[in-house]
């Protein structure tokens, strides 16, 4: 998929830009601040209408904006055109595909997808778990609807349950229906997830390999949320965890409590890898990412490479470089010029308070 | 624009489906273009208030003692079709491929809204199934998680074993209630009912 051109309206510090993208390789260059990642942002979102750097949309909106716009003109690899607009308002958000009005958000997942690189990702590996299950749920959401659909089941079993939880006494009969959905709809996720994870692991080893020249092996380890497998024992198991349950506040096991960790060579990378190996690993998995939209979704994805070229050894950025599909569109940002491979290849453009200039010269 | 207005819009606004675009619509639609169609309208709504009541038997809307499909003697006696609300019930009668009686719930199973058993329509459920003799139950319940609860609380607590219980809307779009489905569509879904496990 390529990007050709996008228009920003009121967007973040953007008031106003129509920006044409010549070519399959684009880089943006300007001190921080004026505006690269909100650019990068923008072109995420339309993935999953889903930013990566926050969870409201608002903050999407140019302060005291009372409607922001974003229009995408994309070329899918076979060729077509489509045309997406998104129109953010403080009531709401509204989209159109072609000029066709989507009521369903959830309809555009998997239809344009684009994956990112930023210095933030070394976050999925080190923070909380609830970023790994985010990422997790993310990717395969975008490349399964029947993954976001029991996704949706899962989460309304369990907020069914939670709610029961709160008025002792508690009512075998109220409860029975709500945990057996949870527990059918909890085994299949969990089944989903390891599938997920499993398809994952393979192509961060072979990735991380491939970074790192073949030292160590890097893979990932599905860390399920409940010990339970079998669903009768798993209902027991929730039928008897109520009273506790309700003191906690919550369901105490489940899917919803799921990780995944990084090893390298059998050891928890969290813990007891540097600061390069853990770029690496993570770098590992953003081309994963790309490999599995890729793979299922028959679309090459387009890439964004947010300001992570400086944090790299001159012989791992190139080998980055070297893994990256060929035929991927990708937009890169820095501070700096980097020295870019077949550099003439390049689209340069100067990004300053929340202006975009492309540098003469480089437009086709 | 006016406290009467107001109070009108604010009326209208609060029934389902509509916003407050549409209430407006409504309103000025009967005071400015068409005042003369007020009178009939307040006199039907006064009316079928007075007439129409909740059927004892079913929970369908009915005129006298019973509805209409109650009275009907040449319904299925002994197949009954359990629904949300009345415009599902609706929705499979227009399909036409259904001869038996209904149960209407008047909602589903769902914490988080505060509906419980009480809050449904089942205060003579069981003691129905008893007199009826009814001998298969169809659960044409929305395929949501809520339904879904809605229907093992049924199975597993009021209906016996010895009656046949089957479930529809496994053909219909996830997450949709019955009355989404087009009539062809309903239509399959009761001829292709499969026995709940
Ligand atoms: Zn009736």
């Amino acid at each position: 998929m390529r990007l050709e051109a996008l228009h920003l309206q009121e967007y973040r510090n953007i008031p106003l830009a129509r920006l044409r993208f010549a070519g399959n390789r684009i880089f943006l260059q300007g001190p921080n601040g004026q505006g690269k990642t909100n650019l990068l942002e923008a072109i995420a979102y339309a993935t999953a209408m889903r930013s990566f750097r926050t969870a409201d949309y608002h903050h999407l909106m140019r302060t005291g904006a009372g409607e922001t716009g974003l229009l995408y003109f994309f070329a899918s690899d076979r060729g077509e055109s489509s045309q997406l607009e998104i129109r953010l308002r403080s009531g709401g958000r509204e989209l159109r595909w072609d000029d066709r009005r989507i009521p369903r958000l959830g309809e555009i997942i998997g239809h344009f997808p684009v994956v990112v690189f930023s210095s933030q990702d070394l976050q999925i590996l080190r923070g909380a778990p609830s970023l790994r299950r985010r990422w997790l749920d993310m990717t395969l959401g975008t490349t399964s609807p029947e993954y976001l659909q029991i996704l949706r089941d899962y989460q309304e079993a369990l907020q069914a349950r939670n709610k029961l939880l709160r008025k002792p006494p508690f009512v075998e009969a109220l409860f029975a229906p709500f945990e057996n959905l949870l527990v059918e709809k909890g085994q299949k996720l969990r089944k989903l997830r390891e599938e997920g994870l499993a398809r994952l692991t393979g192509l961060v080893e072979s990735f991380y390999y491939r970074l790192t020249g073949g030292h160590e092996e890097g893979v990932l380890r599905y860390l399920p949320g409940t010990r339970q497998t079998d669903p009768g024992a798993w209902r027991e198991r929730l039928s008897a965890e109520r009273e506790r349950d309700h003191f906690r506040g919550g369901t105490g096991s489940g899917p919803h409590r799921d990780d995944w960790t990084f090893w390298l060579d059998e050891n928890d990378a969290r813990a007891q890898a540097s600061e390069g190996q853990q770029r690496g690993l993570v770098l590992a998995l953003g081309l994963a990412q790309c490999r599995l939209f890729k793979e299922v979704l028959q679309e090459e994805p387009i890439l964004l490479a947010d300001d992570i070229l400086g944090e790299l050894d001159p012989q791992r950025r190139r080998r980055f470089w070297d893994l990256l599909p060929a035929e991927a569109q990708i937009f890169a940002t820095g501070t700096e010029w980097p020295d870019l491979p077949q550099e003439e290849t390049w689209q340069k453009w100067e990004v300053s308070e929340g202006r975009f200039e492309a540098l003469l010269g480089k437009e086709r | 624009m006016s406290p009467a207005f107001d109070e009108l819009v604010q009326r209208l606004k609060a029934l389902p489906g509509l916003g407050i675009r549409s209430a407006e619509r409504i309103a000025l639609h009967l005071l400015v273009q068409k005042p003369e169609d007020v009178l009939p309208l307040q006199e039907a709504i006064t009316k079928a208030a007075e007439k129409l009541h909740r059927c004892p038997i079913c929970g369908n809307l009915a005129e006298g003692d019973c509805c209409s499909i109650c009275a009907d003697s040449n319904r299925d006696p002994h197949l009954l079709c359990v629904v949300e609300n009345v415009p599902d019930l609706l929705a499979i009668e227009r399909s036409s491929a259904y001869r038996g009686r209904y149960h209407v719930l008047h909602g589903k199973l769902s914490p988080l809204h505060d509906v419980g058993p009480e809050e449904l329509n089942l205060g003579n459920f069981t003691a129905r199934l008893e007199e009826e003799k009814i001998r298969e139950i169809i659960l044409a319940v929305s395929n949501d998680i809520e339904g879904e609860a809605t229907c093992h609380y049924l199975t597993e607590n009021l209906i016996p074993r010895e009656v046949t219980v089957s479930r529809i809307g496994f053909g219909l779009p996830s997450g949709a209630g019955v009355v989404f489905a087009d009539a062809t569509t309903l239509k399959s879904a009761l001829e292709a009912r499969r026995p709940m496990s």
